[in-house]
């Protein structure tokens, strides 16, 4: 990556961690940041340990209960709570941060990230997304599978949609860190996201891609697209960043 | 009512009152209630909406093509049964496009197999026609929706557009000409398996233009419709500013295309993002190099989904900005043994900034003029072929 890109970018998220929710604020409307965040986490976490992780993962540490209690012991997830394993560390370490600064709405996951340190938010994102877990996701919302392919693999321009591939890679495993993978998600979880991204629940997507996307979207639509995707193989470990 | 008694003596008249504030009340619960299950119900959703922001659902505008579709098939075969018929008008969408063929309706014989190949072509340009292939590009990174946006150089509207006389080559064009072309300048054919595009009557011509002809069927032969190529928004009176694009690109591109235009691959070494320069872009021969052409792609389709969302200041911007980076060299340099400043003259008196010295660099002088003297390219392989190694 360019410094001359990363340096102001890296300074102002720095500046918005130093000085917490309200600061957080105005990181959110900052599209530049929004679109780099997760490559600088990435960057931030390179030589931390996944291991380091793993005892709070699967036990929790005082009033923060464990990952695993609800995300299983192998980052599977189940119903409304997502698949974490294969997902980019880039990725997961912005969306605690999101949770943590609160731009991205769960009570529970803002309990658990307000009161994790930044290593072990990094060191969080590294465990998971070294993990590799087969697929535990059906479709069950019952979506078209066929609209589902068909937005998946070609989006549909004539209500501006472009496809989920084009940027969530060929096989929905994301691209690179910003870019998460899609593929073996819980379709309720999908869904549930694809309904946040409209009522502004959520909002920490880049150059606001997705709430574009969502919008277009018919409630058929996301339940087509949600459920195809689960049928999808689960990513591979992702390589981590050294 | 005019004759209603106003005794101010009449005994009934508390009682009236509290009659008539029970009934309205019992009249608001009642309206009330049946309002707010009727909304529940989803009644007044698409009146809720203004007009203007109500969008059609996918399934909706699918099917109002394919019913435009179906009622020109119907016209334009009762034309043919009866000359004295109603001329049939071509299919429109919503919008007034043409609506083209979709290629899952494609016809179950050998042309209909052929169209399939050129949609496989079109779409997987880079394992379909790989060895004609010299960078990280497909034909669908320009011609967006499998050549079938408007305002995305669709196919539909260039299939009736050759044979045609071109001032880049000086003759007349042949469809098969006008594809040679993309391979040998926009998909840097020179540094494919092959050195060069396929040659002349190739299967891979046959397919492509199967496709484009398919889509096509029922527009008009008149090489202007609407939404043809990219819409140029008007030129900044003061011009383009690579400085002003570079800050528009980082705001607006970089998170997918990367901050030095290199793209992006994933895990299956498939580009995703295409690079915009560097040696897996298109090269200086390449439409898109053109300032103007690049601002009009821009501006209708970038960032993806988010069409016409620069000002057109911003497109002219950021399109010089990513045209003043280098890139493979004009295949016509090479084949001339030109230098950057003849190559200039000759082939480049456009909206370009090939020949200028950008950053400190003469953009175009990535060769030395001759085939002889060009530096070993380094043969590509996907990042896991990397890790394997």
């Amino acid at each position: 990556m360019k410094a001359h890109a990363v340096k102001p970018a890296a300074a102002l998220l720095a500046a918005g961690l130093a000085a917490g929710p309200a600061a957080a604020q105005v990181l959110d409307e900052d599209l530049p940041d929004e679109s780099y965040a997760a490559e600088i986490y990435a960057e931030r976490g390179a030589g931390i340990a996944p291991e380091r992780a793993r005892t709070l993962a699967e036990k929790g540490r005082g009033e923060i209960w464990a990952c695993a209690s609800c995300h299983g012991i192998d980052g599977g997830g189940g119903g409304n709570v997502p698949r974490l394993a294969g997902l980019s560390s880039g990725y997961i370490a912005k969306q605690l941060n999101a949770y943590a600064e609160g731009v991205r709405l769960n009570d529970n996951m803002q309990y658990v990230a307000e009161r994790l340190t930044d290593d072990e938010k990094l060191a969080l994102a590294r465990y998971y997304a070294s993990m590799e877990t087969p697929s535990e996701a059906e479709a069950e919302l019952e979506g078209d599978l066929r609209r589902g392919r068909e937005l998946a693999v070609n989006g549909d321009w004539n209500i501006g949609v472009p496809s989920c591939f084009s940027c969530h890679g060929s096989s929905g495993w994301g691209v690179e860190q910003a870019f998460p993978g899609l593929a073996a998600q819980h379709p309720s979880y999908t869904y549930t996201q694809l309904a946040a991204w409209v009522d502004g629940r959520r909002k920490n997507s880049p150059l606001m891609l997705m709430q574009q996307v969502a919008h277009a979207l018919s409630d058929a639509d996301k339940r087509a697209v949600s459920d195809y995707l689960a049928t999808l193989p689960a990513p591979p470990a992702q390589e981590l960043p050294q | 009512m005019t004759d209603r008694p106003t005794d101010p003596n009449r005994t009934d008249t508390g009682r009236t009152t509290w009659r008539r504030v029970l009934g309205a009340t019992a009249g608001a619960v009642v309206l009330f209630a049946g309002g707010a299950w009727l909304y529940n119900a989803g009644i007044f959703g698409p009146l809720l909406q203004p007009a203007a922001q109500r969008i059609d659902t996918g399934a909706e505008r699918a099917a109002q093509n394919a019913e435009a579709r179906r009622a020109w098939l119907e016209a334009r075969q009762a034309k043919t049964a009866d000359p004295a018929a109603a001329t049939p008008s071509w299919p429109t969408d919503a919008e007034g496009y043409f609506v083209p063929n979709r290629v899952e309706d494609a016809p179950d014989t050998p042309f209909g197999d052929s169209v399939r190949r050129g949609h496989e072509l079109f779409t997987n340009t880079q394992t379909a026609a790989a060895d004609y292939v010299g960078n990280g590009l497909n034909c669908v990174n320009c011609h967006l929706g499998a050549g079938t946006k408007p305002h995305a150089a669709p196919m539909y509207a260039a299939a009736g557009e050759y044979p045609a006389f071109r001032g880049k080559n000086q003759r007349i064009n042949t469809m098969e000409d006008r594809v040679h072309g993309c391979f040998t300048y926009s998909m840097n054919a020179q540094s494919s398996a092959n050195g060069g595009p396929p040659e002349a009557g190739h299967q891979i011509y046959k397919d492509i233009e199967s496709y484009f002809y398919f889509l096509a069927e029922g527009a008009p032969l008149e090489g202007n419709l609407p939404g043809r190529s990219y819409p140029v928004p008007p030129k900044p009176e003061d011009g383009w500013d690579v400085a002003a694009g570079e800050t528009v690109y980082e705001e607006n591109c970089a998170v997918c295309h990367g901050t030095d235009g290199e793209g992006r691959q994933d895990i299956n070494g498939r580009w995703i993002f295409p690079a915009l320069w560097g040696d897996n872009s298109f090269n200086w021969g390449a439409g898109m190099h053109r300032v103007n052409t690049a601002a009009g792609f821009i501006k209708a389709n970038m960032p993806l989904g988010h069409g016409y969302s620069l000002t057109d200041e911003e497109a002219w911007d950021v399109a010089a900005f990513v045209n003043s980076h280098e890139r493979p060299p004009d295949p016509r340099q090479i084949r001339d043994g030109l230098s950057v400043a003849e190559t200039d003259a000759r082939f480049h008196q456009h909206q370009s900034l090939y020949g200028e010295v950008i950053r400190g660099d003469l953009l175009g002088d990535n060769v030395l003029g001759s085939p002889e003297e060009q530096p070993p390219r380094v043969p590509r392989v996907s990042r896991q072929e990397a890790a394997a190694e």
